[in-house]
């Protein structure tokens, strides 16, 4: 259906337009002085990149070849990438990094909380439908998380 | 009638109920304000009943002048301007005037406005608890907006529920942008390409992008707040803070980066509230001097770039919040530059009236109106567009004369003109002309009697957002212009129960309307049964030697 691309890609530009301001609400906040502290990123949140963009590549394989299996294992992975993200999330806290600690800890919560949501959201649609529009939308999210995983290496 | 309908016409009633509710508090609040402005020591008993803390012994405190102030702005800006002319008019007539069954997505629409309803909700609920409404105005200024209870009575819970509710509209703007946008693109009737679409349309297309792209940026930024309030995080709150002798437990932070994503939001919010009118005003210029739109290209790309230019003037909002001047020249340049799309559109206004054989009926005289205040308050963005001029003229009511002609007024004169001019679409029956004739007139002297008198006021320095200019020296003899704004806002707010009357005299027991009364050209104009294909641009009247003066889009 044309409107549903039509919508979903209108979806996609306003949630781009979210992460944007919260990326130039990132650059202004870290400029603004000497209280931003690293965040002791582990080998878990690459690997959990790599989920993603793995269950990104099992979708569009399973779009082409009409495959129900790959489809299935593309939303089990989704669903293993948020698990492994509180898994993040509690490395973080028990390194002490907690939503107020410092501005870097509450923009890693903030982002990682949100797009984890709008993740959890998209694994709703793959298990309810089979439209094209649903990849795209899956798509988008993990084109998203490199970005943002690239966003808090450069911030580091 | 259904409550949860997904019948667009049922939506954009009920969008235009709410704001029809909103406004009217509104302009309760406001008359409120300005009665507390000429008289700050009156004690008035039902001020105490309503806002027993606010104003003990029926006298008003500065807070609560802040709190209605903050209320009124609001609702203004969100539930009347951002709602009306979009989501009320925009709901009932895109489907209709470019010849689609319904919108593309009749669940979201639906969706979207209960969520706007629950946003009003949000607001309201701020009146009723503990400290009441927030201080901060529509714009929300950290510090003292992140700060909770300590800031002020109603900067705790109060400020939570501005939040929620900002939060939630910005999320129904969003899904209505997105329902627009793919209607107009995805919906068209054969024969309805985009340079055919009424500058109706257009407006309301230029204006779903604006939003797609300015709400999420508020949304975000209403987030951050809301952590800084309730998370103990320090994104807009500096370190060293002592607010109310209390030292603050946060550091680092910049109430700066709230006001660059706030004014990156609400100068194209300025835009979403205006260019839905300029769509209906071309319209109905058109209409009734029988004539086609002048230069409808120029029009369609002039709403392009007042689009454009309107994401990249925010920082002449912050002239005074500390800026390199290199900065500030290029957001006066850009600021200055909209200026000409504006005018653009103005000389084509004139152009399409230029000639004609006017019809002077109410929805003609408000479109009319429309201009004269769009123009009048325009000129007066020119001077606050100039950071050396504006330093001096910021936070004064010059800058509140400026936004009430430029945005209010001029939104609601396209308000009031879209009402008149499509009330016998909507009900069936026509207003009565006279009195909508007394309502222009009225409004008309009414509006321009209240704001100008502010400009005066702003240019002898008069602070805005103050509850009293009683300790004010130099304001000793600005009394009078007080008292003409304040005298002229009672009067124009009389004049609109007039409006009100009209209309639900008119909805029960007016003349039955024909099914085009106005002999205009669009779609939904057309006999219900009719095929909706489209031969003709959205204006042809008058062509030389024709009997009938106008070719509706779907003639042969």
């Amino acid at each position: 259906m044309q409107k549903s691309k039509t919508a979903v890609a209108l979806l996609l530009i306003a949630i781009g337009m979210v992460f944007a301001s919260l990326t130039s609400a990132m650059v202004v906040r870290r400029g603004l002085g000497g209280d931003w502290r690293a965040l002791p990123f582990t080998a878990l949140s690459l690997g959990n990149l790599l989920i993603l963009m793995a269950s990104s590549v099992a979708l569009e394989f399973a779009r082409r070849q009409k495959s129900s299996g790959l489809w299935w294992l593309s939303c089990c992975l989704g669903a293993l990438f948020l698990m492994m993200q509180l898994l993040v999330w509690r490395d973080l806290m028990s390194a002490g990094f907690n939503v107020a600690t410092n501005p870097s800890s509450s923009f890693f919560y903030l982002i990682s909380g949100l797009h984890g949501t709008l993740v959890l959201g998209g694994l709703a649609a793959l298990a309810t439908t089979r439209a094209m529009v649903a990849t795209w939308y899956w798509h988008g999210m993990s084109i998203l998380w490199m970005y943002l995983m690239l966003l808090f290496q450069w911030m580091q | 009638m259904k409550i949860f309908s997904t019948d667009h016409k049922v939506i954009g009633k009920q969008y235009l109920t709410l704001a029809f509710f909103s406004v009217a508090l509104g302009i309760v609040l406001s008359l409120i304000m300005r009665f507390h402005l000429i008289r700050p020591d009156a004690k008035i008993s039902w001020f105490a009943t309503l806002w027993p803390v606010g104003a003990t012994g029926g006298i008003m405190t500065p807070e609560l002048y802040l709190s209605l102030m903050s209320i009124h702005g609001t609702l203004m800006v969100f539930f009347v301007l951002s709602t009306a002319p979009q989501g009320g008019f925009g709901n009932y007539f895109l489907p209709l005037q470019i010849g689609a069954p319904k919108m593309a997505f009749p669940v979201l629409s639906m969706l979207s406005f209960w969520t706007t309803f629950l946003a009003l909700m949000a607001l309201l609920a701020s009146f009723a608890v503990e400290g009441g409404a927030p201080l901060s105005g529509w714009t929300a200024y950290p510090p003292l907006s992140a700060l909770g209870q300590v800031a002020g009575p109603g900067q705790g819970l109060g400020m939570d529920c501005w939040i929620v509710s900002i939060a939630l509209f910005s999320i129904a703007s969003l899904m209505g942008a997105i329902n627009f946008i793919t209607t107009i693109l995805d919906m068209r009737t054969e024969g309805m390409n985009l340079m055919r679409m009424p500058l109706t349309c257009w407006g309301w297309f230029v204006t779903a992008i604006i939003s797609l792209l300015a709400f999420g940026v508020l949304l975000a930024a209403g987030i951050l707040l809301f952590m800084d309030r309730n998370l103990g995080t320090s994104f807009f709150i500096p370190a060293g803070l002592v607010v109310s002798d209390q030292l603050q437990n946060h550091s680092g932070g910049s109430p700066i980066l709230w006001q660059h994503l706030f004014w990156f939001f609400g100068h194209p919010e300025v835009y979403i509230a205006i260019l839905p009118g300029m769509g209906i005003v071309s319209t109905v210029l058109s209409v009734f001097a029988r004539k086609p739109v002048f230069g409808y290209r120029a029009m369609v790309y002039a709403m392009f770039s007042i689009a454009i230019l309107g994401f990249f003037v925010w920082g002449h909002h912050m002239f005074i919040s500390g800026m390199s001047p290199y900065s500030s020249i290029a957001f006066s340049l850009i600021t200055l530059a909209v200026g000409v799309p504006s005018a653009i559109k103005t000389f084509n206004w004139l152009g399409t009236i230029w000639g004609g054989k006017i019809r002077f009926t109410t929805s003609m005289l408000f479109a009319l109106g429309f201009v004269s205040v769009f123009v009048s308050g325009g000129l007066t963005g020119l001077f606050l567009g100039q950071p050396a001029i504006d330093l001096y003229f910021h936070d004064t009511y010059f800058v509140v004369g400026h936004f009430h002609m430029i945005m209010g007024v001029a939104a609601i004169f396209a308000i009031f003109s879209a009402m008149y001019f499509w009330f016998p679409k909507m009900y069936g029956r026509m207003m009565n002309d006279n009195l909508g004739q007394v309502h222009f007139y009225l409004t008309f002297i009414g509006v321009y009697a209240i704001f100008i008198p502010m400009h005066f006021l702003g240019i002898l320095g008069a602070p805005r957002r103050y509850a009293d200019f009683k300790e004010l020296e130099f304001l000793a003899k600005s009394g009078i212009l007080q008292r003409i704004t304040t005298y002229s806002a009672y009067c124009t707010a009389a004049a609109q129960l007039l409006f009100f009357g009209s209309y639900f005299y008119a909805k029960w027991r007016g003349p039955l309307a024909t099914i085009n009364p106005w002999d205009a050209t669009t779609l939904e104009w057309t006999e219900p049964s009719e095929s909706n294909v489209v031969n003709h641009a959205p204006d042809v009247y008058s062509l030389p030697g024709e009997e009938k003066d106008f070719v509706m889009q779907s003639d042969q």
